[in-house]
């Protein structure tokens, strides 16, 4: 064998390792892998009912959700949220003026990723910007008044089905890949993935509890938690989730989040909005 | 030979360090070494829930004195930044196990 055959044989070897190492699935590629993984594992959730998360796949705890359902305990919150969302600033605007649509029925559309900030943009973050950029002070990120109007634009959005795009832009696409890590890496002293419980053992009992499957997640937040006696962000129950496998959480609406939430959100693609819920 | 072996025991048995506990200082050091991997793991998103609770218990027991206690807890703490440092390591490319 000559030298030049060699060579050319060794070159034609290391790139196609090269490329065969940095070859990834696209978002949509991940999408459908991602939803196959449930319908495989619960064939008998049908349609959409995805978005009722664990009530779609335990019969017991479902029959109790829909007696919650009669009386839901998010009502309250979702009549505050009315209120706040249309409470005009010191400046005499409001919410509805930072808005596409005056800021109704537009929840199945985030997070996006902000081209020009070259970041994702949350609809909690969205709002708490609208009132600082109208000189009023930002509220707390994981529960209260945030959480009532982030419920009363879900409630308005309710039916409209999921559509968070990833933009052709590499930061987007590094922003859902570093969403994604976080999702199926194991963290904390328990050595746990979000995957752990929410994909691989969903379904299985932990302690009294079911877990639920992930597909689903995003449409039925803000919710009401019995556990938490209030309405709570999804970025809430990030943190929560994390410190129960022992990992330090993240603070609300910090770029960890809010790239995981880009991550869930486009996985639900497709699956209609119906937040806010009732959980327990 | 009986005697030599008497004298090998008595000079280990009475040597300084056979007597010297734990010292404040040694605690001190395992505390910040703690502290300095806590610091690193976070830095790669990956630090443990109570890493930093121990090291102030740790902190807190050593200003009352409690030396062997503190040892105890700060040991603790700088496991578990090791250990979330080899996480983080280990899970920059192991993440892709769990994708379907």
């Amino acid at each position: 064998m000559n030298k030049q055959l060699v060579k050319t044989l060794l070159t034609t070897v290391a790139i196609m390792l090269a490329l065969s190492s940095v070859a990834q699935a696209s978002p949509e590629e991940d999408r459908q892998a991602f939803v196959k993984f449930f319908h495989d594992r619960f064939p008998n959730v049908k349609g959409d009912d995805w978005i009722n998360g664990v009530y779609a796949i335990d019969s017991a705890s479902r029959a109790q959700w829909e007696e919650i359902e009669d009386f839901p305990p998010y009502e309250i919150y979702v009549d505050e949220g009315k209120k706040l969302f249309e409470t005009k600033f010191a400046n005499g605007k409001s919410l509805a003026d930072c808005f596409e649509n005056g800021g109704i029925g537009i929840k199945q559309n985030y997070p996006y990723f902000d081209t020009k900030r070259g970041e994702v943009v949350t609809l909690e973050l969205a709002i708490n910007e609208c009132r600082e950029k109208n000189g009023e002070k930002p509220w707390g990120w994981k529960k209260g008044k945030l959480a009532a109007v982030s419920a009363y634009m879900a409630w308005t959005s309710r039916g409209k089905k999921t559509n968070v795009k990833i933009p052709n832009d590499p930061r987007a696409l590094a922003a859902y890949e570093a969403g994604k890590k976080h999702f199926y890496s194991r963290r904390g002293q328990l050595n746990m993935a979000c995957a752990h419980c929410h994909m691989h053992y969903s379904g299985n009992k932990l302690r009294a509890d079911i877990t639920s499957p992930a597909l689903g997640h995003t449409t039925h937040f803000p919710v009401f938690r019995s556990k938490w006696g209030s309405l709570g962000t999804l970025h809430r129950r990030f943190g929560g989730c994390n410190k129960q496998v022992r990992a330090k959480p993240f603070k609300a609406q910090s770029e960890e989040y809010r790239n995981l939430e880009y991550f869930l959100t486009y996985m639900n693609n497709g699956l209609p909005i119906n937040g806010p819920g009732a959980r327990k | 030979m009986k005697k030599l072996i008497i004298a090998l025991l008595l000079a280990v048995f009475l040597s300084p360090t056979a007597f010297a506990g734990t010292s404040a200082k040694d605690v001190q050091k395992v505390i910040n070494e703690a502290e300095t991997l806590r610091k690193e793991a976070a830095k790669l998103h990956y630090e443990w829930r109570d890493t930093k609770k121990q090291i102030k218990k740790a902190q807190a027991l050593l200003k009352e004195g409690k030396v062997d206690k503190a040892m105890k807890v700060a040991k603790h703490a700088r496991l578990e930044g090791q250990r979330a440092i080899e996480q983080a390591k280990r899970e920059s490319t192991h993440y892709k196990d769990l994708m379907p």
